[in-house]
Parts: C-alpha cells; structure tokens; sequence
C-alpha cells in the first residue's frame, strides 16, 4: 500500500523537521522557539489528561492540581527558598523530575481514591475540587499561623513559598549545554521528554491495561463482570495520568525559574480539557494537533488575522477594518472554533470518525452469509480444551447455592434459592418477567450482594468476592441486553476477556520485555481463534457498535469465553434471534459442553432452546424457586403452568410458549 | 455584636448568598437532567441576565431607586424582561451549540459549552468593560429591625434581603408545580428518566428540552437580576466563578434533583459564610470542596440524588 | 500520511510568522536601538497597559523618535496569557527571552505586576540588558527590607544591578499608610488583602508598621476576591469593632465589591473608613464601588509620588503633554513609564560615544544599563531624584488622597489631600 510505503519516509522527515526548526528559527530572526517550547509543555499535560479523560473515561475538571504538584515538587525540592538540600548540585535536576513524577502520581491514587464509590459526573466535581483545594491550599501555606489562644506553637511558617512563589528553580545540567535564557536545549530537553513520554503511551495503549481502561470508559459494569479490577484500574489511570503532569511541571518550573501559584488555576484545566476533546481523546496525534493549535492560536493566529484584515482593510479603503483589532474578540473566536469543530467533528480533529449504528437489525437479513453457519467441533481452539481438561473437580457440583436471599427495599427479589450445578450440566432458569431471574445472575458474579445465603463454586465461598474477582475464579456470563465495548474493535473485546489471564504490569507494558511479547502474542492468537471459531473471523478490526444483531450476541459469547471459564452464565442468549440463528445457539452450547466439559447455566425464554439442552430446569416466580426437576416434569408442573398464564389454563405449556 | 448576633448575621448572609447559588443550580440541575449535559454556559446566561437586567432598568429609566407604584410596576416588568431575553438566549444557545450534539459522545457538548461560555464572556467584557460596574441602588434598602419595629439591634435585616428570599423561594414554588403537575413538566421529567421511551409515548422531546432551556434560562436571568440589586456589582467573568459554585450545588444535592439543587445552594452559602467567619475567608473555598467531596464520598450520588441501581 | 500533513502545516506556520518578522528599516545614521515593552495588554488591565504604553510614546516622540542618531523603536508586548487572561510567568519569560535575543533590543521596560518581574529581571539580567518598571513596587525586587530571604540577589545571577524603578517601593508606602491611619485617628484597623504579591505585601508592611507605633490590628486576612459577595467577611469587620478597613489589592481585586458592600453592611463613617495603596487609585474603581459608597466610607488613598495636578516643573508639563496628545487623564503609572522612557533617553545620550565602539549587543546593553545606573540629580515628575546602588529612586514623597464629590461623569473623584513623609 502506498500508505505504508511512504510511511518511514513521513517519520524521517518529521524527525528531521523538529531538529531543523530551533535553528531555521534562528538563522531567520523568528524566535518563536520559546513559545513553541512552551505550547509542548501544555500538549505534554494534555497527554497526560488524555490518559484519563481520552482512555480510561474519567471527566477530569481539576487536572491543573497535578500541575502545580509536578511544578511544585521540583521548585520546592530545588530551590534554595526553603532550604532544600538537594539544591545546587549538578544532578539535582534529573533526581527532582523522577520524585515530581512520583508525587503526582500519588497525589493521584489520593485523587482517585474516591473514585471507588464514585462515578460519573460526581467524580467530575471531585476533581474539580480538588483542581481548586490544591491553588488555595498552596497560597496560604506559605503563611501558616496557629494559635490556640495566647499559645503559638507556629508562626508564620513557610511551607510553600505562598503568593511570592518559588524562584529560582535549579536548572537541568548537561556537561557544555547551556540551560539558560537559549531556548534551543530546553525545546530538545521538551521534545526528548514528550517524546519518550509518547512512546510509553503508546505501547501503555496497546497494552492489557490500555484495554482496561478503555473497557472501564465504555462500561465499567461489563469491564468489572469481565475480569477488569475497576479500582486498581481507575487508580491506575489517575496515577500515570498525573505522572506525566509531574514531568511537564517540573520542565515548567526549571525553565520558568519561578512559579507562582497563579499559574495552576481552574482555567488551565478547562483549557487542558479543550485540547485533549477537540483534538480527540484518546488519539495521540490528535490531541498533539488541538494542544498545539490551542496554545498558538493566541500568539500566532489572531495577530496574524488582524494583522491580514488590516491590510484588507487598507487596500479597499475600509477605515473600520484597518483598525480593526481582533484580539479584543480572541475569547470569542476561540469560543467560536471550539463550537465549530465539535460541531463539524464531534469525535475531534484527529478522532476516530465513528460510523453510524446499524438502524436496521441485520441478524434477520438472510443474505448476510455467514448468519447461522453450524459452529464446528474441529474449530473449537486447541488452547481452550487444554484448559478444559486440566480442571480437577474439588466438589461434586461446580456451582452450589443454598438459601440466598436478596431483598430491595421491601420487595424481596430472591426468597432463599437453592440451586446446584454439577460439573459439565446444563441448567436451565425460567420464570415470568420479574421472577428474579437476572438478580440471581448478578448475585452469582457479584454485581449484588446477598443478604443472607451461601454461595460455593468447586467448594470455595463466592460471598463478598468482586465480579472481577469471580469471574477469575471461572465463572463468566453474557448480558440481556448486550453490554459489549462499543468503541473497541472485536478483536480488544475478546482481548478484554483475557484481561484476568494475563500478568503484564505497567512496567512490563511499557518497557515490553520477552515475556510479555510472547505473552500478548499468544493473547491475539488466541482472540483470533476464538472469533474464528464463533464465526466472527475476518471482523477482527470492526468496532463492536457496527456489528450486526446476531454477530453481537456471538461476540458476548466469545468475550465470555476468552475469560476461560469453567461455569457460563448465559442470560437470554437467544433473545431477538430467529429460529435457525437460535438453532444454531442452541448447538454452539451443546457443543461446548460436550467438547470443553463447560457447565452451562441458562436464562431463556424461548422454551424450544431451553427444553432442548438442559439437563434440569429451576423456575423462579416473585423470587420463589416455585419448581426444579427434568424439562418434562416442569413441563408438565401446574404451579409452573400457572406462573406463566395464571389458572385456568391446562394446556401444554412448551406449546404455549415456544411462540412469547 | 454578640456571639449570636455574629451567628445570625451570618446565616442571613449565607442565606441570600445561598439563595443565588440556588437559583442558578435549578438552572444547571434542568439541563442536566434532561439532556445529561454541564452547561458551562449557563453560569454565563446568568451573569448576561444581570447586564441585560441593567438595560432594561436604564431602558425605562428607571436607574434611581424605586419607589411606590415603581415598585410593583417597573420591577415585575423588568423581571419579566429580563427573565424573557435570558431564556431565548438560552434557547438559542442550545439551538446551535448543543442540539447538533444531542447524539455524539459527552464530551463534544461539554466542550462547545466551554466554547459558547468563552463567546459570551468576551461579548460582555466588549459591551461593558472589563472593570467591574457598578448596578445602581434600584430596590429601597430600609433595614427592617430599626425602621419597622423600633428594635435596636446589632443584626442588619434590610428590605433587599427580604427581596432576594421573597422572590427566590416563590420561583422555587412555581418551578416546582411546573415540573410535577403540569403537563409540560410530566413531559421533562419523562424526558430526563428515558428520552427514547418518552419519544414513543408521543412527547414531543426536542420541544420538552427547548423548554428546559427556556426555563433555565428564565431562571438564571432572574438570578442575574436579583444579584444585581441585592450585591450591586457586576463583571464579566462573574458567570464562570457563580457557575462553579452552583455546578457544585447542583452536584451536592444530587445532579438532576431540583429540590436537591436548592438544598445545595443553601448549603453551598451557609458553609461558606460561616467558614468566613469562623474560619477565614481564604480557606473558604477549599472548605467548601472538602467538604462536598467529603459528602460524596459518603453519598455518591448528593445529599437527594436517589440511588438507581442500575440494570443489568 | 498523518505525519506528513502535521509537517506541511508546520511549513505553513513558519511561512506565515516569516512574513511579519520581515519588517522594513528605517535608516537612520547609527542604526536603530528597540526598547522592549511588557505588560498586560488585555482584560481589566487594558487601560493601564494602553497607558503605561502611551507614556513610553511619548517620551520618545519628546526626542523625535531620534536619539544621538539612534533611531528609538518601541516593541509593545502583552505578559497575559490567553488561558487566564492574566499576567502569566510562562508569557513573561518569553518575552523578555525575545528582547535578550534581539541583538537591537538595548532596554526592557517592564513590568506591572512585581510577579512577573521576578520572572524577566534574572533573564534581563543575565543578558546585562537594563529593565526599567513603571509600576512594580514589590520590594524585595531591590532590596532587602520587606523581601522574601534571599532577594533581592536571587534576581541578579549576573551580580550587576540591571533593574530601576523611578518611584519609592511599597515598603515606604505601607509604612506612611499605617503613620497617616493613626495621625486620622484610627483606633482599631482590620487589614484585608487580595492573597496576590502586591496586595499581601503591601498589607503585610502595614500591619508591621501599624502595630510598631501602637495601632492595634484585628487581623490581615486575604479575601477571595473573586467571589461577588463580601459581605460574610465585612460582617466579620464589623463584629470586630475596627474603625478602619486598609485593604491591600489592585482595582482588578474586589476593592470595589469591599467599598460598595461596607455601605450595605453599614461600615460608613464615622463609624468605620477606608484606606487603600496606590493600586486602587483609578477612576475605574470609582465607577464599580459608586461615589456614595466611597463617600460614605471616607475612603482614602495613598500614592507614591505626588498627585498629577501637584506636580511642578517637568511633572506638570508632562500631565499636560500626555493630555494633549493622547486626548485623556493619564492612567496611575502613565507618568512613571514616561519618566521611564526619559531616563533610558538619557543614559543613552550619554553611553553614545561607548556605544559606537561597542564590539557586541552585551557591551551596547552594559553601556546603556552603567549609565541609567548612574542616573544623577535627574529632573524627573516628582523634582530632582537619583538612583541609589539598589536601583531605586533616593525620594520617598508620598501623597494622601481622598474621595470628594466632583463634576464629573462619575461623580466624584481622588483630592489630593497631604504630602505624606
């Protein structure tokens, strides 16, 4: 492909472009290094919000706070004002960037601490107000007094320099490089940083956590019940976030030699956020282009513009032109290019462009040819029977539940439920809408603690576990309504299955050691084989959103299964499908239990797929576990009978049913 | 003073500082509650609502205090202006920068309010300068103790209090019957639960959320003018930091709960007058955010906001 | 793909900033020397920036344009930041790195705000490039009573004297503020400030000052001045029984919400008065507080240096320079920039012979900066003054201003009240 060919020579010549500007800026007078240096501290901060807004999906309103903490920890630990003795010496720089780094990310996990009970927009304001605790607190511990009564045990202390700031800051040092008022070193000591900040960010993208994180962003609820930890995930996402932060304050502070605490208030943040969405979060090369397009507009653009409408103006004689001056509107122009491109590009400049969903459901055209295709035996991953048979049963019943009861508020939900699935069974559970079937699930995996019952899979307590930690036990499930990542391709959702199977860590992500090379290889291949073997080969790369009806439910299917699990938990796994495509459901089950001796446990309401495969059948009705026993006994069972179409009715009820 | 005399001033104060917060959070609580949407413009409605209140009164000349007849007369009618050119304002604002929005991401509405906030900001700061001005003595400060009972007391109570209660809780009462007994208001609530669902139960969703906007916009308008007689100043930047304090309100009391907005309002101005009397005036506004982030941390979802499990 | 795009737009960027940078040359016998200007130049601050502005101007059309055959070119440039729209470190660093890497750049005239001249002084400084402010007051720039530990030599890694301020600093202002606020007849005072450098420290020397001569202080509590509504923190004056607010700040701070809400809290004269520094003697402040509440309060104002329409000699004549051609009052530090401008004319006129042998800019710079140094017996706006070793001015006159009723559009005005010693 052309593209791909021309490719390296792109990256050369951008190389070549960054080395060449400083001194082609130099030979031809222009001195716009020093701002250009300065709009790459600013990209390098939004990169690092993008971590958290753009990837992992956390509304940050008070990303400055990290700001000023990076800028902070290198003024305050290099600078003689408070007597630092890391000051003055030749590597006190290079020492001071990794601690600044350090103490934002802390000061992240803090931030983000929180974050475990809440979500959304509160945990918005949350950031917002620690965005604006940290300029206040800064300020007044530059003068703290305390007094109880006429005993002063402090007085006037200077923690932090207060209004007056931090000045100067050690400079970098490098043997023969000048880090002074040249703006030359400090632009190549920027870049080196960005850019290797840009590679961590990169390879932490394609990683098992940058999986992570964009599961939790498209939703957690589903990342948690696949094996995804939301907290350390979460915490994770505001510690690397602010550590980047950490790196551009510190630079900030080292080359502005003074920091006030001015400079870190709630409109950086706001500014920060601007450029990470309008260039599109989660894209790199995006938020590049919106951070440098921000940061210059100011100083290049609108004086440029009035600069042009003047001699406009000028040359036809228009007096109110030629004196025009646009930087009296420029927050307005700014407002109006931000309104502009949302509304032109939603997704950002250099965001992925997002297709429109499917309107129609697909699943029912009958030309989509690989629609209802027969699972085959010979398909089945070899990895995964391996699995299968390395399971040692520690109890007769993989699945063993005794009088759980769940009550919300005053409706009781579930009525002490017993249930028990033996190892490589089928068990099927029905009741009418609102029997408790889906709460029984959420109680299994986690979602939904019970208020009184036990709860064992192959012997060990489910009780207080996480989904998370559930679902690593072997215990995986699909949704009613499908709950898959709609924003990730089909391949990173299977891959998002496989989360609690793989070990990589942050540093293992980043620096890519053999180990975890080999490790995410195998986790592709076997994603791949997976899809291959749902029928989803060859849409590896499609997003999960533009996926056909049918094609959703299998991927579901597949995500649940790349968990390598030894229970699944399928809820209404047939709804919407026509009978062929049910058909074919119904042997994809049958197949994995035969095949991988997976024990299956099934809500369905098409009475034809369920009568069909399971070995037993539980009905639930208002939370009452009302019967059990073999699909012909429950067929026949007149309290199951009357559940489903109130008394009077005598008929057969697999008749009635098999058309709701 | 005495101890309780300072203890009853200041309740007062944070009572009417409050009541501001208040009104502008119903504002922001609307929104977002409808349309899942952090207005920051609107922070920037209410600050216009004041300017544009200014004109109005000037427009009727009638900059001098009012008196009599005036006051029952210019008054209402400069609300009702007032109320009225926010609110289209408002309606507007969500006609361009918003609706094109209404099913991208959450982020891409956040932003083009950012956007729209920064476009009315430099607009008043073109129209009125960049200095703060002065909003002139329109409503007749008598303080009340003194002049109608004879008491003399070290508290302050004066008509212009009277007048920032008087017509916040009203507004209050009227948006209340609007929302839960009339059908447009069945319609907005109906809309903020479920929009699909409501689109297929008949209601009109785009003319619902113009609605909520002409509403809030109302109500931010009303908020401006009532800052402007009971405070007396204005600037430009004032709607970005009044903004902030009722987003938070907003958030302290539940997102999308009116009545939990104006509790967070009250509660916003309590705090923070005490804080500057017990406290100190430059620890306010970290106390004020410790302390909400505090209440969420214990009540995720606001002191109102409900719990919705949600459905899996 | 992507790549090469981000690159034309950087080729495109480059192109467009070259076709600025090229600006003609006038010829003029020496060569051309470009004093550098830095403010803010945007938002509440556009009139005094604009002013401050206009005062440089005129100095240098006084000459001409032309001095000792060096053409004067003045390069205006804005230290606000557009993502606060205040004065902004990053912007400050910037553009006094710009005038140091000028090699026509001979002076910087700036700043406003002291926070940012502890910014450009080290850079200035480094270069030997002069820096002459027509506001900054702060005093640990200079000197050190009053500073931070360490200043003022943490803004000289060069160990020359580079920075001058022609008028007194604010360590004398604070002190004559607190000896006026007694010799009025202030009992018990309550300090506010608005939490930034100027403020704070000017407040900070007032409540020293204060209680040195026995006049008793409540509190010197920082205010959040962004917030519309003081009316908690003035409840909280007038709890504490004082007869007299001082409040450190600049009219961009909430001095006018302080005066307009003492009214509404009923802290009027004689129970309770106002006093202020030099940073809110502007007409705008008039204009957001109202007369009647400046009135009411007594409010008062002290001002380094004397009033305008006290000046004699140069002074007077400069008032109404600056009047005739700019068509307006002169903004507070209008005066000062051109009697900064007039100083940097001088020491120029007299490194001229050093100059023309100059080898490089550095000597050009040191020629000019040992020169405005050795700035003697100058015949400046406030009478004859010259620059100690410090870099400051060697008079301390001080004026007392108060608000009266006038007839103007405003309705009142700042009175020139007492010389303050």
């Amino acid at each position: 492909m052309t593209v791909n060919a021309r490719r390296p020579l792109g990256w050369a010549a951008l190389v070549a472009a960054l080395v060449a500007y400083p001194f082609v800026d130099r030979v031809l007078g222009f001195q716009t290094v020093h701002a250009v240096s300065d709009g790459m501290i600013y990209v390098l901060l939004a990169l690092g919000l993008n971590i958290v807004v753009g990837y992992a999906g956390l509304l940050d309103l008070g990303y400055a706070a990290f700001f000023a903490i990076g800028a902070y920890s290198m003024g305050l630990l290099n600078s003689p004002v408070l007597g630092s003795p890391l000051y003055g010496h030749a590597w006190s720089f290079w020492v001071c960037i990794w601690i600044a780094a350090a103490v934002s990310a802390l000061l992240g996990v803090a931030i983000g601490a929180p974050t475990l009970r809440v979500r959304g927009d509160y945990l918005a304001i949350i950031t917002l107000g620690f965005g604006e605790i940290i300029p206040v607190a800064i300020r007044n511990l530059g003068d703290v007094t305390i007094e109880i009564g006429s005993w002063r045990p402090i007085e006037r202390l200077n923690l932090t320099g207060g209004e007056n700031g931090v000045n100067p800051v050690g400079r970098p040092y490098l043997p023969g490089v000048p880090f002074e008022t040249d703006p030359v070193p400090w632009y190549f000591l920027i870049l080196v940083i960005g850019a290797a900040s840009l590679w961590a960010m990169n390879r932490l993208r394609d990683s098992r956590l940058g999986r992570a994180w964009m599961a939790i962003r498209e939703d957690e609820t589903a990342a948690d019940c696949m094996g995804v930890n939301p907290i350390s995930t979460k915490l994770l996402a505001f510690a690397l976030g602010a550590s980047f932060s950490g790196f551009a304050g510190s630079v900030y502070a080292a080359k502005l030699q003074a920091i006030t605490p001015g400079a870190f208030e709630f409109q950086v943040s706001i500014m920060l956020l601007c450029m990470v969405v309008l260039g599109g979060a989660g894209s790199l090369k995006g938020v590049i282009l919106g951070g440098m397009l921000i940061t210059l507009f100011d100083r290049v653009v609108l004086t440029q513009t009035t600069f042009m409408v003047r001699a406009l103006g000028r040359t036809l004689g228009v007096s109110a032109l030629a004196t025009a001056d646009l930087t009296l509107w420029r927050w307005f122009f700014f407002g109006l290019g931000l309104v502009l491109v949302m509304v032109l590009r939603p997704q950002g400049l250099g965001g992925r462009r997002l297709s429109p969903a499917p309107i129609a459901d697909d699943a029912e055209d009958p030309t989509s040819p690989d629609v209802a295709s027969a699972p085959r035996v010979d398909a089945i991953p070899g990895w995964l029977r391996e699995r299968a048979r390395g399971g040692v049963a520690a109890s007769p019943a993989i699945l063993d539940v005794r009088g759980v009861t769940k009550r919300f508020g005053g409706v009781i939900a579930l009525n002490e439920i017993d249930l028990v699935v033996p190892h490589g069974a089928i068990i099927g559970l029905i009741g009418p809408n609102g029997a408790g079937k889906t709460t029984f699930f959420n109680v299994v995996t986690g979602l939904v603690r019970p208020d009184a019952g036990r709860i064992t899979f192959d012997g060990a307590n489910l009780v207080g576990l996480r989904p998370n930690a559930v679902v690593a036990r072997g215990i995986a499930r699909t949704f009613q309504s499908i709950r898959l990542f709609q924003n990730m391709t089909v391949l990173e959702n299977a891959l998002v299955g496989e989360h609690c199977r793989l070990a990589a860590t942050v540093p293992g992500a980043v620096l890519r050691p053999p180990a975890v090379i080999a490790e995410e290889a195998r986790a592709h291949a076997r994603a791949r084989e997976l899809l291959e073997f749902v029928g989803l080969g060859g849409k590896e790369h499609e997003l999960a959103r533009n996926l056909p009806y049918g094609d959703q439910r299998r991927l579901e299917i597949a995500r649940a299964l790349a968990t390598e699990p030894r229970l699944l938990l399928l809820d209404e796994p047939s709804a919407g499908m026509n009978p062929r495509e049910a058909e074919t459901l119904t042997d994809l089950i049958g197949l994995l239990r035969r095949e991988l001796a997976l024990s299956v446990l099934l809500i369905e309401h098409h009475m034809e797929v369920v009568m069909g495969i399971s070995d037993r059948i539980t009905v639930l009705d208002y939370g009452t576990r009302i019967a059990e026993g073999p699909p012909a006994a429950i067929q026949r069972d007149a309290r199951v009978i009357e559940a489903y179409l109130g008394t009077g009715y005598e008929q057969d009820l697999a008749s009635r049913t098999s058309a709701s | 003073m005495a101890w309780w005399e300072v203890l009853v001033q200041q309740t007062i104060n944070g009572l009417t500082r409050g009541a501001v917060f208040a009104l502008i959070a119903l504002g922001y609580t609307m929104v977002y509650g409808i349309i899942e949407l952090i207005n920051f413009a609107h922070g920037d409605v209410f600050m216009l609502g004041l300017f544009v209140s200014l004109a109005w009164f000037t427009l009727l000349g009638a900059t001098q205090t009012l008196t009599g007849w005036q006051l029952v007369t210019v008054l209402p009618l400069v609300f009702l202006l007032t109320m009225l050119t926010t609110a289209v304002l408002n309606v507007a604002i969500d006609r361009a920068a918003y609706r094109p929005l209404r099913r991208s991401t959450r982020l891409a509405p956040l932003i083009t309010a950012i956007g729209v906030s920064f476009m009315l900001e430099n607009v008043a700061l073109l129209w009125k300068g960049p200095a703060p001005i002065a909003y002139p003595d329109v409503f007749p400060s008598v303080d009340i103790l003194r002049e109608w009972f004879g008491v003399d007391s070290a508290i302050f109570v004066t008509t212009k209090d009277l007048l920032v209660v008087g017509a916040t809780i009203p507004l209050m009462l009227a948006l209340h019957y609007f929302v839960s007994r009339t059908t447009w208001g069945k319609a907005m609530r109906a809309t903020a639960q479920d929009r699909e669902t409501a689109e297929a139960m008949g209601i009109n969703v785009e003319r619902t959320i113009l609605m909520t906007f002409f509403i809030g916009g109302a109500l931010a308008g009303a908020a401006g003018l009532i800052q402007g007689m009971y405070y007396n100043i204005g600037q430009w930047w004032m709607g970005y930091q009044a903004g902030l304090r009722a987003f938070t309100a907003a958030v302290l009391g539940g997102i999308g709960n009116m009545a939990g907005a104006a509790l967070g309002g009250f509660f916003i101005g309590f705090l923070s007058a005490w804080s500057d009397q017990y406290i100190s005036a430059r620890w306010t506004n970290a106390i004020v955010f410790a302390i909400l982030i505090l209440v969420l941390v214990f009540r995720p979802h606001g002191l109102m906001g409900e719990r919705t499990p949600e459905k899996v | 793909m992507r790549v090469s795009r981000i690159t034309a737009v950087l080729a495109a960027f480059l192109a467009v900033v070259a076709l600025v940078t090229g600006a003609d040359a006038q010829q003029c016998p020496k060569g051309k020397l470009r004093l550098y200007t830095s403010w803010p130049m945007q938002g509440a601050m556009l009139p005094e920036g604009t002013g401050m502005k206009n005062g440089v101007d005129l100095a240098v059309s006084e000459v001409g344009g032309v001095v000792a055959g060096y053409c004067l070119e003045v390069i205006g440039l804005d230290d606000a930041s557009p993502q606060t729209g205040k004065w902004d470190g990053a912007v400050e660093a910037e553009n006094a790195n710009k005038a140091v890497g000028d090699p026509l750049a001979i002076v910087y005239i700036g700043t406003y705000n002291s926070g940012a001249a502890k910014v450009s002084i080290p850079i200035t400084n480094r270069a030997h490039m002069a820096q002459v402010t027509p506001a900054n007051t702060y005093p640990g720039l200079t000197k050190k009573r009053g500073a931070a530990p360490g200043e003022p030599e943490i803004y000289r890694p060069a160990g020359i004297v580079n920075y001058f301020r022609p008028m007194p600093a604010d360590d004398i202002q604070g002190a004559v503020a607190a000896k006026w606020a007694k010799h009025l007849g202030a009992k018990k005072v309550y300090v506010l400030n608005d939490q930034e450098l100027y403020g704070k420290g000017i407040a900070d020397v007032f409540e020293a000052t204060a209680k040195k001569i026995g006049l008793p202080v409540v509190a010197n509590e920082g205010i959040d001045w962004k917030q519309p509504d003081q009316k908690p923190v003035l409840t909280k004056v007038r709890a504490s029984g004082a007869d007299l607010v001082y409040m450190g700040g600049v009219i961009e701070t909430g001095a006018q919400v302080i005066i307009r809400q003492m009214k509404e809290v009923g802290l009027v004269a004689p129970r309770t008065r106002f006093l202020g520094p030099d940073g809110l003697l502007e007409e705008e402040l008039l204009k957001g507080a109202t007369c009647d509440a400046a009135l009411r309060t007594e409010m008062r104002i002290t001002f380094a240096g004397l009033p305008f329409e006290k000046m004699r000699g140069v002074g007077a004549k400069t008032y109404e320079a600056y009047k005739a051609k700019f068509g307006k009052e002169p903004t507070s530090y209008a005066l000062y920039a051109a009697e900064g401008g007039r100083v940097i004319i001088d020491a120029i006129r007299r490194a001229a012979p050093t100059l023309e042998h100059a080898k490089d800019v550095t000597e050009k710079r040191e020629a000019v900066r040992k020169a405005i140094a050795t700035t003697k017996n100058f015949d400046g706006i406030n009478g004859k003054w010259s620059f100690d070793e410090n870099g400051d001015v060697d008079y301390d006159t001080m004026s007392g201003f108060k608000v009266v009723k006038a007839d103007t559009p405003v309705g009142c005005k700042f009175q020139f009240e007492t010389i303050l010693e």
